[in-house]
């Protein structure tokens, strides 16, 4: 019997450069995953970490929403970070409106977040929700850390969310450059951190880094940028079919949340630069599920897509679009 | 359930505890603990498994028993016809029920003229052809009556369901692992410090060998096709080193889990890749599944065609490697596999003598030599279809054999190269104990700590955490 506490009680001290490890993982919580913060983001600050956006989301949702009782939201993956919620407010008469979308957002996501409303009676009169061909083509949990769900959102385990994180600390790049950095303030110049501009109350980004490079000087910005861009001909390119029955029956359960709530919304297919238009036949059962008045398809050759100014690189366009479409869709 | 993952870590140390203090009364107490933790381990591959595999123990357990009982021949005869045919009846239904569905079609093809696609699609239950050959061979000792029939059901159960070696071996026979479960286990503090080092060492091999390998292997048998001669090398080479990893890895850490609960696993792996010929690696390549194929098959059927002498032998040894290859499932590669190996393996039977001289150097390049026919033949073992690894072996006799390999990930690669180097050196130093990190020969205890801690630290900075399966749950 004591051969065994002697033993448990040895392992116990071996671990002890783990527990200091794990210890400076709580402690300095990189993530921000284990605190609750007043806001995920350094407004107008270099930011050592990525953050989950979708964790973000959900977390400042949970935090505010007794204060501001939300009512209106943005769906969608970062294509719809620069919808401005001033603008929308002005368009929809509210205040309450914030974005609630993800990076590298899924449909299964987008489904989750609004059965999540729906199930704690949190009222939806308005919503945007943005659709592309990656949201479609994921119809389950997103893995990795940056596009991980917040396990509230669906009840899934929090400590296997959590567990990820810590796995994620014990990467050795991240690991010896975080340490560097909170020990000595050094990072490293070749990595790409970001600056971004942060509205917490209504979870809004605005990509302060790259605004600071195009008003530097926007010829030499898009010079080094154009080569990301697709080179177009003058045909026009369809993309294959995307939904299938997984993806009908997200699209049907969105739309009978929807329905039931008697939301005012908007489906957005968004304006892509590779030019591709969405598939006929995807759009119809879309129409189909959402009806038509509610569908709005700004993907192929377009006046949006057809300008590379239009964009900051090939995946996200510029705030002035997001208001151009939002002036469009509800005229 | 992986034993690399953090819901087995809290799943062990609930268990452990639970195991040591508070069922250590009886062994009866501890067979408890030990067949719910089994059975709740095992649950994580789905309830119809874990229904399966209690049918499969029950019926077991009965039929042993009743033909230790019978005295009338042809019963026993009848009881053990079905034992076997239990058995390999669930590795045909769930294994190669690709194969049953092309008979059924040629049948009905042949008796109605009509066109048949009838297929059936079953998931594989982890652990099948691992458990499913343990109960064989216990069903078979007992008719042989080289074994009594176990009377505890909770024995048995136990030893067809033992958590640590259900899913991927080793395969441990009835005569040694029974006896073990009869008896109170006492733990040992030696015993169990080594079952912690032999585990940190699997998981050396698992997570920074095996796992780092993996995306590089995909990447290069995926695009064979466009891959120069030197890549394919590198692929084929990479991919020998990561079976070798994965499932010896797999069985360290079974083997150290046993150590920790009191019990004695059998060795599966005993440095394969430095055997000297390919009748040296079969003995210390998954030691217990050709530990089973020679006990269960080759020495009955040497028997049995012992007038055709060394042509007996031959159709033996093929016969047995051909099992050995389909052993792991229906591909035609791995019938290739195992029918390569048997071929492989003739030489030795005909040259019943030691004739050369074994050196230093002989051994050296008798060892590569092995090495390298090995990797030819984990090719196959590794192609999904038969003209994938016919054109893999073809180009890797091409011209691009003196360019430089495609390096998908320098510092991936950098990291294998160095972890595989301190596994042979190790394994070399170690190649007279059980395993590659005793580190017996150490009386210096902190210079043995630190040895322990960069181990560890290896393992937590360089290993991968994708959580990949081990390669031997399929099988």
């Amino acid at each position: 019997m004591n051969s065994i506490s002697f033993y448990l009680k040895k392992i116990l001290i071996f671990l002890i450069p783990l527990y200091i490890i794990v210890l400076s993982y709580i402690v300095f919580d990189p993530f921000k995953v284990i605190y609750s913060y007043d806001t995920y983001y350094e407004n107008n600050q270099f930011e050592f970490t990525v953050i989950n956006r979708d964790m973000a989301s959900f977390e400042t949702f949970k935090k505010l929403n007794p204060i501001v009782k939300y009512n209106s939201f943005i769906l969608g993956n970062s294509t719809s970070f620069y919808y401005r919620t001033n603008t929308w407010n002005k368009i929809i008469h509210s205040n309450q409106s914030m974005h609630i979308n993800a990076s590298n957002e899924s449909l299964y996501g987008e489904y989750i977040k609004l059965k999540y409303f729906d199930e704690n009676n949190i009222p939806i009169t308005n919503a945007i929700i943005i659709l592309d061909k990656s949201i479609l083509n994921q119809v389950d949990p997103n893995k990795g850390i940056l596009f991980m769900k917040h396990p509230e959102w669906n009840n899934t385990s929090k400590l296997a969310f959590h567990f990820e994180y810590l796995k994620a600390y014990f990467d050795r790049h991240f690991f010896l450059d975080f340490l560097k950095y909170k020990i000595f303030h050094y990072y490293n110049n070749t990595k790409q951190y970001h600056i971004w501009g942060y509205k917490t109350i209504n979870n809004e980004l605005d990509d302060v880094f790259t605004e600071q490079l195009i008003k530097k000087d926007s010829l030499n910005y898009y010079n080094n940028v154009k080569s990301l861009f697709i080179k177009k001909d003058n045909n026009e390119y369809v993309s294959t079919p995307i939904i299938g029955k997984a993806q009908e029956l997200l699209l049907l359960k969105m739309a009978n949340i929807l329905n039931k709530k008697q939301t005012n919304f908007k489906i957005i297919i968004t304006p892509h630069s590779d030019q591709i238009k969405i598939s006929k036949s995807d759009l119809t059962k879309i129409e189909k599920i959402f009806k038509k008045k509610n569908v709005y398809d700004f993907s192929g050759k377009n006046w949006i897509t057809t300008n590379i100014q239009n964009y900051y690189e090939p995946n996200h366009y510029k705030p002035y679009v997001a208001d151009s479409i939002l002036k469009i869709i509800y005229q | 359930m992986l034993f690399n993952s953090l819901s087995f870590v809290l799943f062990f140390i609930a268990f452990f505890i639970l195991y040591w203090k508070l069922f250590n009364k009886t062994a009866k107490t501890q067979n408890i603990l030990l067949l719910f933790a089994s059975y709740f381990f095992y649950l994580e591959s789905g309830y119809i498994f874990l229904i399966l595999l209690i049918i499969s123990s029950t019926l077991n357990y009965f039929i042993a028993i009743s033909i230790e009982k019978t005295n009338k021949k042809h019963l026993k005869n009848g009881l053990f016809a079905i034992g076997l045919l239990q058995g390999i009846g669930l590795l045909l239904i769930f294994k190669y029920n690709n194969v049953l569905s092309n008979i059924f079609n040629l049948c009905y093809e042949g008796i109605s003229g009509n066109e048949s696609n009838f297929t059936l699609k079953l998931l594989v239950p982890l652990g099948i052809s691992f458990y499913t050959f343990r109960t064989l061979g216990y069903i078979i000792d007992v008719y042989q009556e080289k074994r009594n029939a176990c009377k505890d059901w909770l024995i048995f159960f136990n030893y067809v369901s033992f958590f640590p070696s259900i899913l991927a071996g080793p395969i441990d026979n009835s005569n040694s692992f029974i006896p073990q479960l009869e008896k109170k286990r006492v733990f040992n503090y030696t015993i169990a410090v080594e079952g912690c080092q032999q585990f940190l060492w699997g998981l050396f091999k698992k997570i920074v060998i095996a796992d780092n390998c993996t995306p590089i292997t995909s990447q290069i048998f995926q695009n064979y096709a466009n891959e120069s001669s030197s890549t394919l090398i590198l692929g084929a080479f990479l991919f020998t080193i990561e079976l070798y990893a994965d499932f010896s890895g797999y069985s360290d850490m079974a083997i150290g889990i046993g150590k920790n609960m009191g019990l004695k696993i059998t060795k599966n792996f005993n440095y394969p890749y430095f055997a000297t010929s390919i009748s040296d690696f079969w003995r210390r390549w998954h030691i217990s599944l050709t530990g089973w194929l020679t006990e269960y098959v080759y020495t009955p059927l040497t028997f049995i065609l012992r007038k055709q002498k060394k042509m007996g032998l031959i159709i033996a040894i093929l016969i047995n490697f051909i099992l050995s290859g389909i052993w792991h499932g229906s591909k035609k590669t791995y019938l290739i596999f195992g029918l390569l190996h048997g071929i492989y393996f003739i030489p030795s039977i005909i040259k019943s003598k030691k004739t050369s001289v074994s050196s230093k150097i002989v051994d050296f390049f008798n060892r590569l030599l092995t090495f390298f026919i090995v990797m030819l033949t984990f090719t196959f073992f590794k192609c999904d279809t038969l003209n994938q690894s016919i054109t893999y072996i073809k180009n890797i006799l091409s011209p691009t054999i003196i360019h430089l390999p495609q390096i998908y990930d320098s510092e991936k690669f950098c990291i294998i190269s160095i972890s595989i180097l301190i596994m042979f050196l190790l394994e070399w130093i170690h190649r007279q104990d059980d395993f590659g990190f005793t580190l017996n020969y150490m009386k210096n205890r902190t210079l043995k700590k630190g040895m322990i801690y960069l181990l560890a630290f290896i393992v937590l900075f360089f290993g991968s955490y994708d959580s990949n399966q081990f390669i031997y749950f399929q099988f």
